[in-house]
């Protein structure tokens, strides 16, 4: 599995540009940064149990892609667990949502919603950060790049590492 | 070998001082060099180790800045963390290599001069290495335990060249500096040992050089040069004191060598007296003969001077009687001619012994002229023999003894007639005092023999003879058998003395009791020709 993923992060520098929308493509590098992310990030002490629970509401091909590349991985030694959410209320249990609508209305139910939560909240949408969502994905050049709200960050006492601020394209 | 030799004779010959400076400021200088050179090298690879230290905490950094560009695959945002290199000046080039499923490839780099030859790596070395100036660093990025690649950070070692360089020259400098302070400081220490022995030294050469024992080289401590200049100052008194027992012991010899010459020049007074007693005796002796020479001489003057003086006596009683019978007239023709013919009776008788008388007193001069003097001259022997028994005569008148003598009447020698003349008296007066009672009848024997160089006397009488312990000392002086008698002691003793000292010969003695006695006298027949 670990190879596949090394192949398929291998790939995806050339394979980005000629399949910009292959989703299928698209799906796979943002499950490896969705992974990537929590090894950079550090949540507050009350949200660590036993379970890393990473959350997917809105979109269930990301899902199954999670399920796919990272579904046997860990985070400090806990197994990451997949959850498919349809409700802010569900999120209790989990570390990381990665929120797919397109729905801007909906997307600010959900930041609202979950804003001080200790939950990380994810985004392909390009206003996400402007609605008070942490991260959001962009693509620049044909590459998946992130920007990152660390003021909402602050607010929820997550700690992003300064080498995942560094990578950010813009830190709010 | 010869090299080897020629050195350690040389360093044999060097001066204690410098021997000790050498020791001192050698060994100082190799250990010194040493130290210095151990802690140049101990702090090269000191500093290498923290240069490597230094560069591995670098590239930890690094790796970690690393991880999430690696991790999200930001390659530019690798070059650009790289980039923040430029801030450490020694860091020549660095290299990240993302791991994937072939391996490891090159992911970002770095270079300090972009026209730098240097270049990364297809793959990163698996090790950290050196090379001469070079230091590479290899160290894994992890993202928690997984391996995602490999920083590569290479530097250069100019700056531990550099600082090398400059220890080495300080560490030269201090090194020089200790050396010249060891110098300086062992040129003081040295004198603790090389004074004391340069001390001594300085005594055992006044001592040899003035012969004094009596000086002492100070000592100065207890340690093993004290214990030399102990012991040298030790055998200095030994010296010292044998020399005084020397110098007594010669002393001592020398009183006694005074004493000695001083007996010895008593002795040599008494000896000089005695022989001036022994010449005056001898003197003596000559004058004695002188005189029963001229006791001769009278007596045998008076017999012809008697007849004389008889025929003058005559003479004139008959020319006074003649006269008168002339003057009365009476003289006859008859009478005149007896008077004349007792004329030229009387005058022959007179004639006659006056010219004995003249005769007689010619050779008894000639022989006591000789007899009182050593001179040497050409004279007959027989003659002179003959002679010399005629002044023996009064002597032997009273004697029945008869002289015979064998003599070749031409032979003539080269001698000293005087000391043969006394030679002859003293044989023969020394015969008649002790070979014969008075009137007893005998006979002397005076034998003359020529040989080719030399005459050979051989007298003999047919006394009484002599024991041999006589005949052992017939020539000593003032020995004699009858010192009651009138015996000086010295007849023999003289004769002895001019045969060997004036006739330049030799005399021997053989006799026998009863059967008389021998003397053999030999003698140059020419003494000095």
């Amino acid at each position: 599995m670990r190879l596949f993923l090394a192949v398929a992060l291998a790939f995806f520098c050339s394979a980005i540009h000629a399949y910009a929308d292959t989703s299928e493509l698209e799906y796979r590098v943002k499950s490896a940064f969705l992974y990537n992310f929590t090894k950079f990030i550090e949540w507050p002490a009350a949200r660590q149990r036993a379970d890393f629970v990473m959350c997917v509401a809105g979109s269930p091909q990301l899902h199954a892609k999670l399920v796919e590349t990272i579904g046997n991985k860990e985070n400090n030694g806990m197994p990451i667990k997949f959850s498919s959410i349809r409700h802010p209320g569900e999120a209790q249990n989990c570390q990381l949502v990665f929120l797919g609508f397109m729905d801007a209305a909906r997307l600010n139910d959900w930041v609202g919603a979950l804003a001080d939560t200790a939950v990380l909240t994810v985004s392909d949408d390009s206003g996400f950060i402007e609605m008070g969502g942490m991260i959001q994905f962009v693509i620049i050049d044909g590459k998946i790049r992130f920007d990152i709200n660390q003021t909402a960050a602050n607010r929820s006492s997550i700690k992003m590492s300064s080498k995942l601020l560094g990578l950010a394209r813009n830190v709010n | 070998m010869t090299a080897q030799l020629g050195l350690m004779t040389r360093s044999a010959d060097v001066p204690i001082r410098s021997k000790l400076l050498a020791a001192i400021v050698g060994t100082t200088s190799v250990c010194l060099f040493i130290t210095a050179s151990v802690f140049l090298v101990y702090n090269w690879f000191n500093v290498r180790d923290t240069l490597n230290n230094n560069l591995s905490a670098v590239a930890e950094v690094f790796t970690l800045n690393t991880t999430a560009a690696l991790s999200f695959n930001d390659a530019p945002a690798a070059n650009e963390i790289l980039s923040s290199l430029r801030a450490k000046h020694d860091v020549l080039q660095a290299c990240v290599y993302k791991s994937d499923a072939t391996g490891e490839h090159l992911f970002a780099r770095y270079n300090r001069d972009v026209g730098s030859s240097l270049q990364c790596l297809e793959v990163p070395p698996e090790h950290n290495f050196y090379t001469h100036n070079h230091l590479v660093v290899v160290s894994p990025v992890m993202l928690g335990s997984e391996r995602i690649g490999s920083l590569y950070i290479e530097r250069g070692l100019s700056d531990l060249w550099e600082s090398t360089r400059l220890d080495s020259l300080v560490v030269g400098l201090m090194v020089l500096a200790s050396i010249a302070i060891a110098s300086i400081l062992s040129l003081f220490l040295q004198r603790l040992i090389s004074n004391p022995i340069l001390a001594l030294l300085q005594t055992t050469k006044e001592v040899s050089v003035a012969g004094d024992y009596s000086l002492r080289a100070l000592p100065t401590g207890n340690d093993e040069i004290g214990e030399l200049i102990l012991g040298f100052n030790n055998m200095l008194a030994q010296i010292e004191s044998r020399d005084l027992t020397l110098e007594t012991t010669r002393d001592e010899l020398e009183i006694r060598i005074e004493q000695a010459d001083k007996a010895n020049a008593e002795l040599e007074q008494a000896l000089k007296r005695l022989k001036e007693t022994q010449e005056q005796l001898v003197n003596n002796e000559k004058m004695a003969s002188l005189g029963g020479l001229v006791a001769g001489v009278a007596h045998e003057i008076n017999t012809p001077v008697g007849v004389g003086v008889t025929a003058a006596s005559t003479l004139r009683e008959d020319t006074k009687a003649t006269t008168d019978l002339y003057e009365t007239g009476e003289l006859t023709n008859s009478a005149l001619k007896r008077y004349f013919a007792t004329c030229m009776q009387a005058t022959e008788i007179i004639l006659g012994n006056l010219q004995r008388a003249a005769d007689l007193i010619h050779s008894f001069k000639q022989v006591a002229v000789d007899q009182t003097s050593s001179e040497y001259r050409m004279f007959e022997l027989k003659r002179y023999i003959d002679e010399t028994m005629l002044s023996l005569k009064p002597k032997l008148r009273s004697t029945d003894l008869v002289v015979e003598i064998e003599c070749d009447p031409n032979l003539a020698i080269n001698s000293v007639p005087g000391a043969m003349s006394q030679i002859i008296t003293n044989l023969v007066m020394n015969s008649v005092q002790h070979g014969f009672d008075e009137g007893e009848k005998g006979h002397l024997r005076i034998a003359v023999e020529e040989q080719p160089e030399q005459i050979r006397i051989q007298y003999s009488d047919d006394g009484k003879g002599m024991p041999p312990d006589v005949v052992k000392k017939i020539f000593e002086p003032f020995f004699t058998t009858r010192r009651g008698s009138g015996g000086s002691g010295l007849g023999m003793h003289i004769v002895y003395n001019l045969v060997t000292q004036q006739l330049k010969g030799s005399v021997k003695v053989r006799s026998e009791l009863g059967k008389g006695s021998v003397v053999e006298i030999t003698f140059p027949k020419r003494l000095f020709e």
